[in-house]
């Protein structure tokens, strides 16, 4: 099997126009992804599959999701694009009230295949409170959507040409700092299943639940500890809804130490579900509290000097894994 | 009246739905008095009933329709069974959402795409539908009612606006009854005619008399046409009158004069004394139209009645496909 060298950004790109090419059901529509390119991932799309394929819609996110509810009904395979995460809360009733419900609400009567992209989150780029969010935990509380987050490109292709398959309602985060991280992916078609983790990096005296640009921020904690004789497992779950609860459970059954570091608020995040699940189901293993690395309870702020100080980092990870490495 | 003449076969069909729309209405109302139907209160459509007939008569069976959440008259008129709706009304696991949706009805295999119980986004929907039949290139159009409610929130908007800038198959029909929930149309709403939205985007936007089923027909059958020949959406606002509170059970709002007067312009009455003066029936077979629909409510209901309920596992089930 041959391989090749990408970026996360490109290999998004490439999975949409393989999945393009693949069924001609697949449309995608969003906003300046015509005449623009969407952070460059829509490229090419317009030339190769016209504009019955590729659809520039009104700043109306509400209407992007509403547009794809409706042709996911009526035997599409819609990707609707939010350009930048912080968008989302204008789609909520679609997504969450519609999208969500529609299959259950319905008895079973409709199919929901909808790739929702949400492009651009993530805090650094000075961009301040509503364009530099993680708003990924609030739609793991969302029954009927499933909620996906690569961190490679290797997983963000396999991840997406999943999603695109899969016949249930999608959501796949973006984070604006993964675009340019590389990674090696196979020439071949391929794609990874949603609802598996990944063992980044295996160890045996904490285990990191980290994703998405975290989870690059892990490894590099990982790196440092390792210099203090201290062994990291960092475990990517790639999918946050359904989570693979197993993955996480042996992980911490071998290093009986927990830590979830995400990019958002702390307070109900998804760490704290984790936490909470592994509490319930894996409380025999551990052998210190479970630790929260996350961002304070502030909107994100501008300032590049505040900003910084928002921002989980390395040394907030390597300074949780002391406290419970002893 | 002047009317563009309609068949005798349709005119007949149309007053045999809108009774059993009236009736199904009222016994559904009984049931959840006597506690037969356990569960939300139904949203009466009673006083709407010739908008959905009247619009859904103007369908294909390969059209798409998105019902409002009053009433059964829209999914009724497009092909679902009486026997599962009253089902799903009661939670059975026989209806046609197998006990899951209640009043939030559906009926894929005659494209009745699914009553939403939020105030707004069925609006979208319904232009994503039209997106998809232009898409798909098919002959389809897409019919969706909604209430002056809906054409109050911020939905309604974007829905008008794409569907005018692609051209797209929809036919929006607003059942403009005057009343959101407990909230009166001239307390909130800064037009009076809700077809005046429809103008700025260049889309045919009339006004009809909602109780007069003929009339609504017409303008469903024009604006039809109009989309399936690709030219775009069109708005059709009939003004009419909610009879009942906002639900079963709930506070009136409205005096009893005004109740009164409304029910003086009742679209079925109307449409009875028009065909028996036309000579379309007699009264005695109008009379006989009637108890043959009472029958088959009351075997719609003891249908519902008896049907089992949903199993424990299916709490489990179609969450996810």
């Amino acid at each position: 099997m041959s391989e090749k060298t990408i970026n996360v950004s490109d290999a998004i790109h490439d999975a949409l126009v393989e999945e393009m090419r693949r069924d001609p059901s697949v449309v995608i529509v969003g906003e300046s992804i015509q005449r623009a390119t969407s952070f460059g991932i829509t490229r090419g799309l317009l030339t190769e599959f016209g504009y019955n394929r590729v659809w520039d819609t009104p700043i109306a996110e509400n209407a992007i999701a509403g547009l794809a509810l409706g042709a996911a009904l009526t035997g599409l395979r819609p990707v609707p694009i939010i350009m930048i995460g912080d968008f989302i809360p204008y789609a909520m009733e679609i997504i969450c009230n519609e999208i969500a419900k529609y299959r259950y609400m319905f008895g079973g009567n409709f199919k929901v295949p909808i790739t929702i992209r949400v492009g651009a989150q993530g805090a650094g780029a000075g961009l301040a409170a509503q364009h530099s969010q993680c708003l990924e935990a609030w739609f793991i509380h969302v029954p009927g959507l499933k909620v996906v987050y690569a961190s490679t490109p290797y997983d963000a292709k396999g991840l997406l040409k999943a999603s695109i398959r899969d016949d249930n309602p999608v959501l796949f985060f973006e984070h604006k700092f993964l675009g340019s991280i590389t990674g090696t992916i196979p020439t071949e078609d391929y794609t990874v299943p949603i609802g598996v983790a990944d063992v980044k990096r295996e160890g045996e005296d904490v285990t990191i639940v980290a994703w998405a640009f975290m989870m690059h921020k892990a490894l590099n904690a990982a790196t440092e500890l390792e210099k203090e004789g201290i062994s990291v497992e960092v475990i990517d779950p790639r999918t946050l809804y359904p989570l693979d609860k197993e993955t996480i459970l042996q992980s911490v059954k071998k290093t009986g130490r927990l830590i979830i570091a995400e990019e958002a608020p702390k307070t109900g995040g998804i760490g704290a579900e984790i936490s909470a699940m592994v509490n319930e189901e894996g409380f025999d293993s551990l052998d210190a509290p479970i630790m929260r690395v996350a961002a304070p309870h502030t909107p994100i702020p501008y300032s590049a000097a505040l900003e910084k100080l928002w921002i989980p980092n390395v040394k907030d990870i390597i300074n949780a894994a002391k406290k419970i490495v002893t | 009246m002047v009317q563009e003449s309609i068949e005798r076969d349709i005119l007949i069909k149309m007053y045999k739905l809108m009774v059993t729309s009236r009736f199904w209405d009222n016994n559904i109302d009984d049931m959840h008095a006597k506690k037969q139907m356990i569960g939300m209160s139904p949203h009466s459509g009673q006083g709407q009933e010739a908008i959905g007939v009247g619009g859904c008569l103007a369908l294909k069976e390969e059209d798409y329709m998105v019902p409002s959440h009053r009433g059964c008259a829209h999914a009724i008129t497009k092909g679902l069974s009486l026997k599962r709706l009253t089902a799903e009304y009661l939670g059975k696991g026989t209806g046609i959402s197998k006990g899951k949706g209640g009043a939030h009805i559906c009926n894929p295999k005659h494209n009745i795409l699914g009553v939403s119980g939020i105030i707004g986004g069925a609006l979208l929907i319904a232009t994503g539908v039209g997106w998809s039949i232009k898409i798909r290139k098919t002959k389809q159009v897409v019919m969706d009612f909604f209430g002056d409610g809906m054409a109050s929130q911020s939905d309604f908007y974007p829905a008008l606006n794409i569907s005018a800038a692609w051209k797209l198959p929809v036919i929006w029909v607003c059942e403009n009854n005057r009343v959101q929930q407990f909230t009166h149309f001239e307390d909130v709403m800064g037009m009076e005619n809700i077809a005046d939205m429809g103008k700025p985007f260049g889309m045919p936007s009339i006004i009809v008399d909602g109780n007069d089923v003929m009339a609504v027909f017409n303008a469903a059958q024009k604006a039809v046409n109009r989309a399936r020949k690709g030219e775009g959406p069109s708005l059709i606002e009939c003004k009419t009158y909610r009879w009942r509170p906002h639900y079963e059970g709930a506070p009136e709002t409205r005096t009893v004069e005004e109740l009164e007067e409304m029910k003086k312009k009742c679209p079925i009455k109307r449409l009875r004394s028009y065909l028996i003066e036309n000579k379309v029936i007699t009264e005695k077979e109008a009379n006989k139209i009637e108890e043959n629909i009472m029958v088959e409510i009351k075997d719609a209901a003891k249908f519902a009645l008896e049907s089992p309920w949903p199993k424990p596992e299916e709490l489990y089930e179609d969450v996810y496909v």
